[in-house]
């Protein structure tokens, strides 16, 4: 579904890519992990071409991303950024509303309304609807913008470390979504920090480290190499028929 | 429903109002119960019919219109570029828009070969654009670079019309000050001709792209993942958003603080959504204007010019949202 080739990358001075190629499979859970400044959210903000000042080529279904225009590619890939300040205190509904841009020149019709509402449903958070979106936690915020890319309804989901500032209970929920998601057809691709939800949830594990970037099926379970990516020490822990991966 | 009855609201205010600023003036003849038997009940057996019909469609009428269709220019305009820029400072002061073209209505006092309104509109744009290009040199037109590149801008053409007082001869030095100052004294029906049509396209096409500035204040990358471009949009936004706030500027002068007064209370009565921030802020920037110039007007024996009234209702609102929107700002 993705290829990205022979890919070139360097922030000033600072090489990041060499010669990165990869491929990811359509409809599947895909994780993406490796230290800080290991360049996953370079890459991902590559293929959502949030960043364009790159060498090489990135294509989707064999087609190059810059073929696309801005409003085909925002309905093959949606794109949830690690952080987002808003200034104004917008409705929550007004919000999602926006993930509905690709469909409509200048103004919403009921129907990107009920379309909104549904996927603030989806989360369970219908009942933000009419709240500041300005006022709510870091974390309900991040729930909120997620809705949005429901709404917007890609075909591609690219997401940069959506569990942090989430609570527990919020993690899992985003991540059963997600699962979802792939579920219904989707295909996502996410930064993740956290080893053992990776390998919990993921269907498959990409690792970066010093600009390479190596597959990992997730029943293969390779302590010796987790330890050399991380610089951490882990452990492997089996119950109730799963592997739990922790670090210690 | 509520936007339907907040609009139909407006509508009423505004004629309550017009009817008001019509009958306020240094002519004590003009009253509200002449103007009422006069226009609504045809009562041509007034001994003074003629005159006053005069007085009022070719003096006051045009007066309060333009003082309408300045108002809600310069808060529409002001509006637009909070939205965009995403900064609650922002208003056609700070992107350079009203040092342009004061410069150009002094340029054109100066050199009387040169039209007046044309002029200050032109050097108005031209400074718009300069603001544009010079926060797009470099690297990505960022919101900090923009109200950067206003000040810079602003800077500039501020010193140009300094150098410009500085040589002219006194007569037409006062002439410059007195339209710095900014009123509507000189307004007649010739002038409202030359506005009204640039000023109402403006308003719909900004009215029509008000969903899309609501995807532009969410913020550059948040609108580039839903499919907008956000220099294209930021482009198709601005120049009506400067045309719009020029033309009113070329006809009445500087008549400050309003771009910066009407959007924030306009955001605190109905919320950021421009669909409704949008027409809400034409209506109440609009009537705004038309009160404060007919206080203007009938206040004093003598007439003040109306940008004194608005800067100083405008200082300390500006350090109220200052103070209260700081913790917003300091994040560019």
């Amino acid at each position: 579904m993705i290829s990205v080739e022979k890919l070139q990358f360097s922030y000033g001075d600072r090489l990041i890519f060499n010669d990165l190629n990869c491929f990811f499979e359509k409809g599947r859970f895909i994780g993406i992990l490796g230290k800080n400044g290991s360049g996953k959210s370079t890459l991902i903000k590559i293929i959502a071409r949030f960043e364009r000042s790159y060498k090489g080529e990135v294509r989707f279904h064999q087609k190059i991303a810059e073929s696309f225009s801005m409003k085909d590619f925002s309905k093959l890939v949606g794109y949830l950024p690690q952080i987002h300040y808003p200034i104004y205190p917008y409705k929550v509904l007004d919000v999602v509303l926006t993930g509905r841009m690709p469909y409509f020149s200048f103004y919403p019709t009921k129907k990107d309304i009920d379309i909104s509402v549904s996927a603030l449903q989806k989360l369970n958070i219908e009942h933000f609807k009419d709240r500041r979106y300005t006022e709510l936690s870091g974390g309900e915020q991040k729930l909120v913008l997620l809705s949005r890319l429901i709404a917007q309804n890609p075909d591609i989901i690219i997401l940069d470390e959506p569990l942090t500032n989430l609570d527990l209970h919020n993690q899992i929920h985003i991540i059963k979504i997600l699962k979802d998601l792939v579920k219904e057809g989707k295909s996502i691709i996410t930064v993740l920090h956290e080893v053992s939800i990776a390998y919990l949830y993921c269907d498959d594990l990409y690792f970066l480290k010093d600009g390479e970037i190596i597959k990992k099926e997730k029943d293969d379970i390779d302590i010796d190499f987790l330890e050399k990516i991380f610089n951490v020490s882990f452990k492997i822990i089996f119950d109730e028929n799963k592997y739990i991966v922790l670090k210690v | 429903m509520k936007n339907g009855s907040l609009f139909f609201f407006s509508v009423v205010l505004s004629m309550v109002i017009f009817l008001i600023a019509i009958a306020s003036g240094p002519s004590k003849m003009v009253t509200l119960e002449r103007i009422i038997n006069i226009f609504i009940f045809k009562n041509v057996y007034d001994n003074d019919f003629q005159l006053i019909r005069n007085i009022i469609l070719e003096v006051r009428l045009p007066r309060v219109i333009i003082s309408f269709l300045v108002g809600a220019s310069l808060s529409v305009s002001g509006m637009t570029l909070q939205s965009i820029f995403r900064n609650p400072l922002v208003s056609p002061d700070v992107i350079g828009l009203s040092s342009g073209s004061a410069f150009g209505a002094a340029l054109a006092v100066s050199f009387p070969f040169l039209p007046l309104q044309l002029t200050a509109f032109f050097f108005g744009l031209i400074a718009v654009f300069l603001t544009y290009f010079i926060a797009k040199i470099g690297s990505k037109p960022s919101n900090s670079s923009f109200i950067l590149a206003g000040v810079i801008v602003s800077g500039f053409f501020t010193s140009l019309l300094t150098v410009l007082q500085f040589i002219v001869d006194p007569f037409k030095l006062q002439s410059i000050i007195h339209w710095l100052m900014g009123n509507l004294h000189t307004a007649n029906l010739e002038k409202l001709e030359k506005i009204y049509v640039i000023i109402l396209i403006c308003f719909f096409w900004l009215l029509l792209f008000s969903f899309r500035m609501n995807v532009m204040a969410l913020g550059e990358d948040e609108a580039r993942s839903v499919g907008l471009d956000p220099d294209t949009e930021k482009a198709l936004i601005l120049i009506p958003a400067g045309l719009i706030a020029t033309t009113a500027i070329s006809v009445a002068g500087i008549i400050g603080m309003i771009g910066l007064i009407i959007p924030h209370l306009v955001k605190m009565i109905v919320g950021p959504d421009n669909r409704v921030c949008i027409p809400f802020s034409f209506f109440l920037g609009g009537n705004f204007l038309v009160v404060v110039d007919s206080f203007s007007r009938s206040v004093f024996d003598f007439e003040l010019p109306v940008g004194v009234f608005t800067t100083m209702l405008g200082t300390p609102f500006f350090i109220y949202v200052i103070k209260t929107k700081f913790d917003n700002l300091t994040r560019f």
